[in-house]
């Protein structure tokens, strides 16, 4: 399922962001699952270093109640 | 001297005002400690993700900040105590954000160029546009 886009470029480096902002909820939950996991870089295509700043981002943005840590799809 | 960034939620069950007097005092105990405040950003009312205290809404505050090393400390110890401060988050501001802030007021004020940035262009010119902001913003916060 996965080999048929191998080749995808990373969402953030082709539009050159340098900082992933935690204080952005839209951005952030395109890159969770419909239940609040965070995707993972061989599924989303994003490179080593922006997937690393993503999850940062996203762990704080989850402390500050922006996003959450498990959501059950519906909502 | 460092830039920072505290993000913290208070919380709605107080009166307006209440909540207009604890963002003043943190206001002041910034610059009462020898920091300079930058630019106070109020997102108001939110719904939070997951409950906090049994409370779904929090009043959003977000304030950039100059200041020594050592004031850290000192301002999370005062979120602490502060019962009515649900959360807080207080981070150092990278030459990385800085850029990318800069990146992208510059996208907004160009506004006809549909195709997205090339912003390995002119590493110079980002650094430069720091700058401005940060004398620009005092005017903009009183």
């Amino acid at each position: 399922m996965l080999k048929q886009r191998k080749k995808r470029m990373c969402r953030f480096c082709e539009n050159g962001v340098k900082y992933v902002d935690y204080k952005d909820p839209k951005i952030l939950l395109k890159f969770t699952s419909d239940v609040g996991k965070i995707i993972p870089r061989r599924t989303s295509g994003t490179c080593a270093k922006h997937q690393r700043q993503l999850v940062k981002a996203i762990k704080r943005a989850r402390h500050l109640a922006l996003i959450p840590f498990v959501s059950d799809g519906a909502r | 001297m460092r830039q920072y960034e505290t993000t913290f939620v208070i919380d709605t069950h107080l009166a307006d005002e209440a909540i207009e007097k604890a963002i003043e005092k943190y206001k002041d105990f910034i610059s009462g400690n020898g920091g300079t405040v930058i630019n106070v950003d109020r997102w108001g009312k939110r719904r939070l993700a997951y409950e906090i205290r049994k409370k779904q809404y929090g009043y959003y505050v977000c304030i950039r900040f100059e200041a020594d090393a050592t004031f850290n400390e000192k301002l999370e110890k005062e979120f602490k105590l502060d019962g009515s401060i649900l959360r807080y988050l207080t981070l150092l501001i990278s030459k990385a954000q800085l850029q990318e802030e800069a990146r992208l007021k510059a996208r907004k004020s160009r506004n006809f160029d549909a195709s997205g940035s090339k912003p390995e262009q002119a590493p110079e010119k980002i650094e430069t546009e720091g700058k401005p902001d940060d004398q620009e913003a005092p005017k903009q916060e009183v």
